[in-house]
């Protein structure tokens, strides 16, 4: 390779790098960031599901991520948050886990997490939208709960 | 000045194990990823965050023929059997199935990763091959200087996140982490050091070394003056993290990177051993086993005064503790000691040979 050549490829190879790392920084789970133990982070997911009753929403809470609903013909069919969330710490319901590369990217994961599991329950006739109530605590420090919700499209 | 730095030409024998280190690590990480693929669920078939477009995001079948691939590129690269364009295969597939889920997203993969592209366009086709002849001499070296960079935007990367964020530096990221260490350290050290990491000031403090760390390793390794203490400080550093933190193969990633700063030159130094000694023959014969660096030329001397005398760079001959620690300087496995000898031998003069 000619010199040229090889200073073109270091421009470029560290630019897009860089680039990543600047978008990284930004990002809230600090992807391409090599953000390291940025942050010690905890949180604790409660997820509810948002039913109709006597034309009110309710929110029900899901234990153990499992849940019976019935679909278009009334049958019963179940249902589970870790069919399709098998992702740490997103699958661990009801307890404290270690928000890995910190509170905000879990929760971006979550609020995705959410958007996702709502798309794959089209037979689920009774859930209108999925919510979680999320206990947070930041480098050791209580912090407020949050709530995140996907509506079911 | 650019222009020689990307036209220099050095010996590449360093370059070989630099290549071997990374495809054991990449084929370490390949056949976790293989394992996790045949035990669960594959990641496209469940809750994902791809960086490509969806539509990128191969079948499962399509994924296991990579993660094939990619295992077979470092098992190639390990031997030496087109050990570059094999290595370069392996780093190509390993980033492609990285982008497919943000999920799975460590910054030791991804740094182990593109690591190992660059490893894979130097010249680390010339030595520490079982199969072919190695092919001894100088080679262009442009890419390893890469290598290097890679190490040091990490480093930088890493401190400056930690230095603009308040809470890491005024320790309140670290306080919830020691008292995790806490039980521990009070059943099998004692209570007052447990008490210590309590302590919010300690908590601060500890902030304040791991930036300056960060930062130090960073700038550091790039100068010939500070690289060695420099070095020194990255081997303990990564050991803290590797025996306190879970953090997969980064501390073998960033240690084996270190291979990059090594001074390309070999058996500038020299050991004499005395060989009418038998602890100086088991001794020699153990150090040129672990100098797999080349960093020695290796004598037995007949009626040697000492039992060793190390000869530095510039010629210098040393004795006793010295030698010791210009042994230690440059052998990998006993590195960790150089620089309690250096500061043993801080006032000790240097004989002139």
């Amino acid at each position: 390779m000619a010199p040229f050549a090889r200073a073109a490829f270091v421009v470029a190879f560290f630019g897009l790098e860089l680039a990543g790392i600047a978008w990284g920084q930004r990002a809230p789970d600090h992807v391409l960031g090599f953000q390291m133990f940025n942050e010690t982070s905890r949180l604790t997911i409660h997820l509810f599901r948002e039913v109709e009753r006597n034309r009110k929403r309710v929110l029900l809470p899901v234990a153990d991520g499992r849940w019976k609903a019935p679909d278009a013909n009334g049958k019963l069919r179940d249902y589970a948050w870790q069919d399709r969330v098998r992702y740490s710490p997103l699958d661990v319901l009801e307890k404290s886990v270690h928000a890995r590369y910190g509170l905000a990217g879990q929760l971006f994961h979550l609020q995705a997490a959410l958007d996702d599991v709502v798309r794959h329950i089209p037979d689920d006739e009774s859930t209108r939208a999925l919510v979680a109530k999320v206990d947070t605590m930041k480098n050791g420090a209580p912090g407020p709960q949050l709530q995140l919700r996907a509506e079911k499209p | 000045m650019m222009d020689s730095w990307l036209s220099e030409e050095r010996d590449a024998h360093v370059l070989g194990l630099l290549r071997v280190a990374f495809a054991t690590l990449l084929l370490s990480l390949t056949l976790r990823l293989l394992r996790e693929l045949s035990l669960g669920p594959y990641f496209g078939d469940v809750f994902h965050m791809p960086l490509l477009p969806e539509s990128l995001v191969p079948t499962r079948q399509v994924y296991g023929l990579l993660l094939g691939c990619q295992a077979l590129g470092c098992v190639l690269a390990l031997l030496g059997v087109l050990a570059r364009p094999a290595l370069l295969l392996a780093a190509l597939c390993g980033l492609y199935g990285f982008f497919c889920d943000r999920l799975q997203y460590h910054n030791n993969r991804y740094e182990l990763l593109l690591l190992t592209f660059l490893v894979s366009l130097t010249p680390c086709d010339r030595s520490f091959c079982l199969f072919g002849s190695s092919r001894p001499g100088t080679a262009p070296r442009w890419a390893a200087r890469l290598v290097g960079a890679q190490l040091a935007i990490v480093y930088l990367a890493s401190s400056l996140g930690k230095l603009a964020d308040a809470d890491w530096r005024n320790g309140a990221v670290l306080l919830p982490r020691f008292a995790l260490g806490q039980p521990f350290v009070a059943h099998y050290i004692s209570t007052s050091v447990a008490g210590l990491l309590a302590a919010p000031w300690f908590a601060h403090a500890a902030a304040v070394a791991a930036i300056s760390s960060e930062l130090f390793l960073a700038l550091g390794l790039w100068f010939p003056a500070t690289r060695a203490l420099c070095l020194w400080l990255g081997v303990m550093f990564h050991v803290g993290i590797e025996l306190t933190a879970r953090v997969e193969l980064f501390s073998y990633t960033m240690l084996s990177g270190y291979l990059a700063f090594v001074t390309p030159e070999l058996r500038e130094r020299s050991v004499s051993w005395n060989a009418r000694s038998q602890a100086g023959q088991l001794l020699g014969w153990l150090c040129s086993r672990l100098d797999f660096l080349a960093r020695f030329r290796h004598e037995q001397v007949d009626g040697q005064a000492t039992l060793m005398v190390a000869r530095d760079r510039s010629g210098l001959a040393h004795s006793g503790l010295s030698a010791w620690r210009e042994l230690a300087r440059a052998t990998p496995l006993l590195f960790p000691l150089w620089l309690p000898l250096r500061v043993l031998t801080w006032g000790e003069r240097q004989e002139r040979n």
